[in-house]
């Protein structure tokens, strides 16, 4: 066990170290005049471009470049905004948008995931049936919409029409709360919207994965040993089955981590929700280069821990693993 | 040549039993149906869509009538028969996209798993980097560098899309390359282009083809999403530019229902034809999932 | 002579698939008596383990006892729903699978699925069934400790031992062991078939033993009955068969082995392969490989006549094959 994890840690580290040196890289080779982003569009002196670009660092060899972006990843600085005048990288992406992207993420994720599991174990026990049949296809139609269309319908149907969610923003702009309560309260009623947009938009892929799955298993025979033994359906399908069938599903959850931090991107951005993922788009129409390059490094840091943490949990819970 | 004659009606068999056992899933048939459907359109947008896509034919944000079907958009062209031209885009870009990511990623996988050492090593850690660099942050990098254009949208799908179909080749390839027959190949004395193609190859393809259907999707649902976020061509018709500038003229805060509900529609039938084929697919290329 | 502890008269089990129907097992009837060891013997496919698969009501979809009686403590089980059945499953009757590779969840200790048993049919605690599922390892010639390991850390022998302490958890009066030893290796399989003996006699079990190795019955069963595409073709005690067979199926699997000693004779197998069930041969199902057949084989379904004391055979023409092969036997 411990030469498996030490191996993977290995891997996991020179795989960060390639990503971090590639994302530098990457960065520097976009053509287009990060000075433009400073300064508009207007005409202005040469001297004061001069002036900018030496503020910004980048008269520099790339080599100097390079050693001074690794001497600040260490300290944790990730460098200044062009967008946002002087604010610190790392102050915009660990602030609000971080914790904003988490909550939104983490709670659609997590609501997906269960009932897709759930609801896939269910279909797959009762294959061909009308429940079979009705959520499959119910899955399949969710998985075909385009997430950003689902947010503009919401929005219509329920903000426009019904007038029971607002359409944009994390809380309402300029209103006094009372109480901490009223608050929360404010902000939920926001995220309604997109957490809905995006629990339906996962729902459908984690179904059909763990259908898949179980049906897998069920062609297993210790399903049969199981029956034999005389269990319970019930018990046969949670207790043997979904254990074993959730395994494949560690890997899967790990991949979709990366969206915890990333963000989606479409959804925060169709319901102005002040995250990670708008924080991205914006960046880039206004080709903000250390913010994308911020995020890029903390998306692979989060990427290849969330990795590295599904290896050493498919480790602990599949026994066959560990010889 | 009597023996090619022989693997060609083997294939034929083959193929015929998949069709004889496709036939009976109704999802398998419904899919075909709607893609079929929407190929036709594609095929004969002059002659069934009564305007042009570009031209202005009447005041902006009319509702939807007998003349014009969807309404107007916010400079008066008639969105019927833009979103019907929008289907050529559509389906353009969703086929040649995804066929360049399985090429691509079959190439890679097929070379990483036959040469193995440090070849594997290298493709596999390249491979590693860009699953990790998040999708759509760098579909939108690429896109802004490369400026719009259709062409431009598929090699961004191509260059985010093909590790996951390399990743699944290459582990076929390594249990393949296991097997005895590849080991009789070589000992016949074949050489590596030879052994690939003729064995590893076929063994590999029901797996590509599944993973075919879903780039597909997920070309199409690419395209859309770029297009949305205003990285798409703004000449050209396709569904997500036209929700781009549905976006754009508010169409969600003043209920121009008739500019977001059809070009969304029409991308979610799409996708689901594709998806319904790829799930029927599955259950009969799968014998695991195939009723005892 | 003993009680019967289990009756199946007349079961008939077909298979309803895409492809047809396949009549798996037709008009199979055996008694078995209490602290006996019952073989059920032919080629893979034959409908043996269909029959095992029907007693504990086990089959897969798409399979249904068209019709037929399993008497077990005067109930028949035939009759009875899937619930009804897990309340006998194990505690009555309790099944030992072949090749236990696959047969033990992987992710959960051995211990704790043989616990289950126990904990589901009894109202004990965790613990005390653990405890049990110790002594059971013991009994079968495990280390008590091992209840704590994982299947894939057993040798194949030795997870076949504990398909066998699982088995006897609840301590039923019937076991059904199908293909047992298949699996293993000649040496492991004597080890097995010894325990199994042994287990037997200790525990006043009465058991089935499903196999196609002839000579695994001949060491270890008191009756056995010979099966062909999914019908008892022989049935009868195995000194009696072994002796005297009168079916040529029969004859054919015994002399298909040859002996060690004895002079040097000719190496008979049986030519051809086992008919497809989904469309059997007319009349008689061995006709299409018997060397003796002729046209009323060919036409009509031999009887199930009784031949001497509780031996029983199907085909037309028992006698004149007799009397030949008298004659050649050593």
């Amino acid at each position: 066990m411990r030469d498996y994890l030490v191996k993977r840690g290995a891997s996991a580290l020179a795989t960060l170290a390639l990503a971090i040196v590639l994302n530098f890289f990457l960065f520097r080779i976009m053509p287009g005049d990060p000075t433009r982003t400073v300064v508009g569009d207007f005409r202005v002196a040469p001297e004061v471009r001069k002036v900018l670009v030496h503020q910004f660092g980048l008269d520099q060899p790339l080599w100097t470049q390079f050693l001074l972006y690794i001497q600040n990843l260490l300290v944790g600085n990730l460098g200044v905004s062009f967008q946002y005048r002087g604010t610190p990288v790392a102050s915009i992406i660990f602030g609000r948008r971080i914790f904003n992207t988490f909550i939104l993420m983490g709670s659609s994720i997590a609501v997906a995931l269960v009932i897709g599991i759930i609801i896939g174990t269910i279909a797959a026990w009762k294959r061909e049936s009308k429940f079979d049949v009705f959520t499959v296809i119910f899955s399949l139609v969710t998985y075909s919409m385009p997430v950003f269309w689902l947010g503009m319908m919401i929005i219509l149907v329920f903000g426009y029409y019904l007038g029971s969610i607002p359409i944009a923003g994390t809380i309402t702009v300029g209103m006094t709360y009372s109480n901490p309560l009223e608050y929360v309260a404010d902000y939920l009623h926001h995220m309604t919207g997109p957490f809905v947009t995006l629990t339906l938009s996962f729902i459908g892929y984690y179904f059909l994965i763990m259908r898949d799955s179980i049906l897998d298993v069920f062609t297993e025979d210790y399903m049969l040993t199981a029956k034999a033994k005389g269990l319970s359906n019930r018990k046969i399908l949670f207790r043997h089955a979904m254990r074993n069938a959730t395994l494949p599903m560690v890997s899967l959850v790990a991949v979709e981590v990366t969206y915890l931090f990333g963000g989606a991107t479409m959804t925060e951005t169709v319901f102005s929700w002040y995250g990670i993922g708008r924080l991205t788009y914006e960046a880039v129409v206004m080709a903000d280069f250390p913010v994308l390059q911020g995020i890029f490094v903390v998306m692979a840091v989060v990427v290849i821990a969330a990795n590295f943490l599904a290896d050493i949990a498919y480790a602990l819970l599949d026994p066959r693993i560990r010889y | 040549m009597q023996i090619r004659e022989e693997r060609f009606w083997v294939y034929r068999r083959k193929l015929g039993d998949f069709w004889r056992l496709y036939r009976r899933s109704t999802l398998g048939k419904l899919g075909l149906v709607i893609v079929s459907f929407f190929v036709i359109v594609a095929l004969a947008a002059p002659w069934i869509a009564p305007f042009g896509p570009f031209s202005f034919v009447g005041d902006p944000f009319l509702r939807p009538s007998s003349t014009y079907v969807f309404g107007t958009d916010q400079v008066g062209r008639d969105i019927f028969s833009r979103v019907i031209y929008g289907t050529r885009i559509s389906l353009l870009v969703g086929l040649l996209a995804s066929a360049m990511t399985i090429g691509l990623g079959t190439v890679i996988g097929l070379v990483s798993g036959y040469l193995g050492g440090w070849v594997d090593n290298a493709l596999m850690r390249i491979t590693d980097l860009f699953i990790i660099i998040p999708a759509l942050p760098l579909m939108l990098i690429m896109a802004s560098i490369l400026g719009k254009g259709i062409m431009n949208i598929i090699i961004v799908i191509t260059v985010v899309g093909w590790t996951a179909t390399a990743r699944m080749v290459r582990s076929q390839t390594l249990s393949l390359k296991e097997r005895p027959f590849t080991e009789a190949s070589r000992a016949i004395g074949s050489t590596d282009l030879h052994t690939i193609g003729r064995h590893i190859v076929p063994n590999v393809f029901p797996l590509v083809f599944a993973n075919g259907m879903i780039a597909i999707v997920d070309a199409i649902l690419s395209e859309a999403g770029l297009s949305f976020l205003g990285f798409g061509d703004p000449s050209s018709p396709s569904w997500g530019m036209v929700l781009h500038f549905a976006d754009m003229a508010g169409s969600t805060v003043n209920g121009y229902w008739w500019y977001i509900v059809p070009p969304g529609i029409c991308i979610m039938l799409l996708v689901m034809g594709f998806a319904f084929i790829s799930y029927s697919t599955d259950q009969i290329l799968n014998p695991r999932l195939r009723r005892r | 002579m003993a009680l019967s502890v289990l009756e199946v008269r007349n079961l008939t089990t077909h298979f309803f698939m895409q492809e047809g129907v396949a009549q798996a097992v037709e008009n199979v009837s055996f008694i078995l008596r209490k602290g006996e060891m019952h073989g059920l013997a032919g080629e893979s496919g034959c409908g043996k383990t269909t029959t095992a698969l029907s007693i504990m009501k086990l089959l897969p979809p798409g399979g249904r006892i068209l019709h037929g009686e399993i008497i077990l403590d005067n109930e028949d089980l035939v009759k009875k729903t899937d619930r009804e059945m897990n309340a006998i499953r194990w505690k009555k009757i309790s099944i030992v699978f072949q090749g236990a590779m696959n047969a033990l969840n992987p992710v959960i200790r051995v211990g704790d699925q043989v616990a289950e048993a126990i904990t589901e049919k009894e109202n004990v605690s965790k613990g005390e069934a653990l405890q049990r599922a110790r002594s059971l390892f013991q009994l079968v010639g495990l280390d008590s400790s091992r209840v704590a390991d994982y299947p894939h850390e057993f040798s194949g022998g030795m997870r076949q031992r504990v398909m066998i302490a699982m088995a006897l958890a609840c301590n039923p009066s019937i076991i059904i062991a199908d293909e047992p030893v298949t699996a293993l290796d000649v040496v492991v399989q004597a080890r097995i078939l010894e325990l199994i003996k042994e287990l037997q006699r200790k525990l006043s079990l009465s058991v089935i033993l499903i196999t196609h190795d002839l000579s695994v019955i001949a060491e270890t069963c008191e009756r056995v009955a010979i099966m062909y595409a999914g019908r008892i073709v022989e049935l009868g005690n195995v000194k009696d068969i072994y002796k005297d067979s009168w079916h040529p199926y029969t004859e054919a699997l015994i002399t298909a082995f040859p002996s060690l000693v004895g002079p040097k004779r000719r190496f008979d197998s049986v030519p051809g392969d086992p008919p497809d069930l989904t469309s059997p041969p007319s009349g008689c199902r061995f006709h299409p490989r018997c060397p003796w057949q002729d046209e009323i084989c060919r036409s009509k379904d031999p009887e199930y006549r009784n031949v001497g004391t509780d031996h029983y055979v199907a085909c037309h023409h028992s006698e004149k094959i007799r009397e030949k092969v008298q004659g050649e036997r050593v």
